[in-house]
């Protein structure tokens, strides 16, 4: 397997004192889905935001996708959910994928397909004409993962996609990550559920801005000498 | 550039502020009730009570015994907005101090007597006084009057003629184009630092900005959304003030709409470079007497830069309100094409220009 991401020697830090990420190296593989595991404050949501192109690093080298890729060709192929779901509340669900859809270079029948089955996957058949505002927490983070989706991205980013989602629909989320991969897709997911993390092919775990390790679960676990993700975190917490 | 991604950042807005009944009101009513009112200000013109008190005691003349006092008297009679009471002096005196006069005319006993004689008659115009402008308006009334009569004794006679305007012009009409730049520069701005912030505080421009759409592609969009509702907003202004306020306009529509085009650029920019400093809505109103006030005051929308002192008179040229002011009363009052304009464009364009600078450079500030 390719390597899509690739990061090395990365430092980021907000004056006047915050160190959000220290010499952090990190590979992903395509293809797979990646979780960054750690507790809030540990630097998730910043390293996702310097691969996604919005934030620009103090120091280190970030390749993503293709180095010899325009931004805007880069841009194209990756999706990403932020952590709040930032949608147009005044829009509707449709209007709503309808804009990011075509900022991505969808359009016409193409456009309102992908549309459709993006409602189906996040079961929102019925209200497609609701405005955002009138939906539920749990709802609008589902139309935030579909507007993530809509343009078929190569990596998709996903910040904490399944906080406030019920847990049968969390279930059908997971199943779709892996029908994603399967399809090619790699995905990025942050989370602090441990329960999360043990679904993902390969984790990254995170402290202080720090990579305490990073590899697929068992390796963790065999390196560490623990039984469970939350054991082997501590763990490496104390090294 | 890409052309569809800036019509889909125009289309996404348009469509919000058609979801969004209230904000269509406050773009597209308000201005027509603003001018309504101020129509109706403007047209309405007080009828002033004026005592007239004639204590001049007749002459003999070859035509026989004559009051010279009588054609200044029916003169003044015939004065427009006065409402006139024949009073004696005592009363006269009183009615002043109780409010129920204006002013009163007094005309001394030996005023044909004095004619005659050849020396100044003697006519006394007593104001009430604590309203100024009031006191002018009298003043100015009985003026012209006492004027024309003087004048047509001696049998010369007044022309007068206007470059400009007209004698059916009023103020209304002076004021009407500088409203439809300021309503259009007042929202714009408004509603594109409301629009940026919310884009910033509920993270769709984290979105935005990890998609393929640049800066320049954002704000060519916003300000294409933005120029379809301020021409809109314009038209409607344009007609009602035409047709129902019965301004007079000269102009062409189309330059109207062009200087409107150029100060909508620098009002959307200059609403994403000022939505950059602000951390909520509360904070952006509170530019509005920071940038606007200043405006409302200096930039010929209510007082002429010509009459105000050296120092605000150099602030005024430092707004780009008097400029768009300027052009549109060249336009819609005097008739005048572009080219006659052309200073303010070009000031304008300036104007522009450097608010897209600064928009540019603060478009991603906080993100």
């Amino acid at each position: 397997m390719e390597t899509i991401i690739e990061v090395e020697g990365l430092n980021k830090r907000f004056p006047p004192d915050i160190h959000a990420l220290v010499e952090f190296n990190l590979q992903v593989k395509e293809g797979i889905t990646f979780g960054l595991l750690g507790p809030n404050g540990s630097g998730k949501t910043t390293l996702i935001r310097i691969l996604v192109g919005i934030l620009k690093p103090d120091l280190g080298r970030v390749m993503v996708i293709n180095p010899s890729l325009h931004w805007s060709e880069r841009a194209a192929k990756i999706g990403y959910m932020t952590q709040s779901p930032a949608l147009y509340q005044d829009l509707t669900v449709a209007e709503n994928l309808d804009f990011f859809a075509t900022i991505y270079g969808l359009s016409g029948k193409e456009k309102r397909k992908r549309i459709g089955e993006l409602i189906s996957l996040v079961k929102l058949q019925g209200k497609e004409n609701s405005p955002v505002s009138t939906l539920s927490g749990g709802m609008r983070q589902r139309v935030s993962l579909a507007v993530s989706l809509v343009h078929n991205p190569e990596l998709v980013f996903l910040d904490e996609p399944t906080v406030g989602i019920d847990p049968s629909l969390r279930i059908e989320f997971w199943d779709y990550f892996k029908t994603l991969n399967n399809e090619g897709t790699t995905i990025v997911l942050s989370t602090h559920v441990m329960e999360e993390a043990g679904r993902c092919d390969e984790l990254a775990l995170l402290r202080d801005g720090r990579l305490l390790a990073q590899g697929k679960i068992e390796k963790l676990l065999l390196e560490t000498g623990t039984k469970n993700l939350e054991e082997a975190f501590l763990a490496l917490e104390g090294t | 550039m890409s052309i569809k991604r800036i019509l889909a950042v125009a289309k996404r807005i348009i469509r919000q502020f058609i979801h969004d009944r209230r904000t269509l009101g406050l773009i597209f009513i308000v201005p027509l009730v603003l001018l309504s009112i101020l129509g109706a200000l403007f047209k309405t013109t007080r009828a002033f009570e004026v005592g007239f008190v004639n204590q001049d005691v007749a002459v003999v003349t070859p035509v026989g015994n004559q009051k010279l006092s009588q054609k200044i008297e029916d003169s003044l009679k015939n004065t427009d907005n006065f409402v006139w009471q024949i009073k004696n002096l005592e009363d006269a005196g009183s009615d002043l101090k109780n409010g129920s006069l204006d002013a009163y005319v007094l005309l001394d006993k030996n005023f044909s007597s004095d004619i005659l004689n050849k020396k100044t008659p003697k006519l006394t115009i007593q104001l009430e006084g604590s309203d100024p402008n009031a006191s002018q308006q009298v003043l100015g009334l009985i003026n012209q009057n006492l004027t024309n009569l003087f004048t047509s004794q001696k049998g010369a006679e007044i022309k007068v003629n206007f470059l400009y305007g007209g004698e059916k012009f009023n103020s209304l009409d002076y004021f009407a184009p500088v409203f439809i730049a300021f309503f259009a520069f007042f929202f714009v701005f408004l509603l594109t630092s409301v629009s940026f912030l919310r884009e910033r505080s509920q993270g769709t421009f984290e979105r935005i900005f990890a998609s393929p759409v640049n800066n320049a592609e954002l704000v060519v969009g916003y300000f294409l959304g933005f120029l379809v509702f301020a021409l809109i907003q314009s038209l409607i202004v344009l007609l009602y003030t035409i047709y129902i306020l019965g301004v007079h306009f000269l102009g062409s529509i189309w330059f109207v709409f062009l200087i409107e085009l150029i100060l909508v650029v620098g009002s959307v920019n200059l609403g994403i470079f000022l939505s950059a400093f602000a951390k909520n809505e509360l904070q952006v109103v509170q530019f509005i007497p920071l940038v606007l006030a200043p405006q409302v005051l200096l930039s010929g929308l209510l007082f002429p830069i010509k009459s105000m002192p050296a120092v605000l008179r150099w602030l005024s040229y430092a707004m780009p309100l008097t400029y768009a002011n300027n052009a549109l009363r060249d336009i819609m009052i005097k008739g005048k094409d572009l080219a006659s304009v052309s200073f303010d464009i070009y000031i304008l364009i300036a104007f522009a220009l450097l608010m897209i600078l600064l928009a540019a450079f603060s478009i991603r500030k906080g993100i």
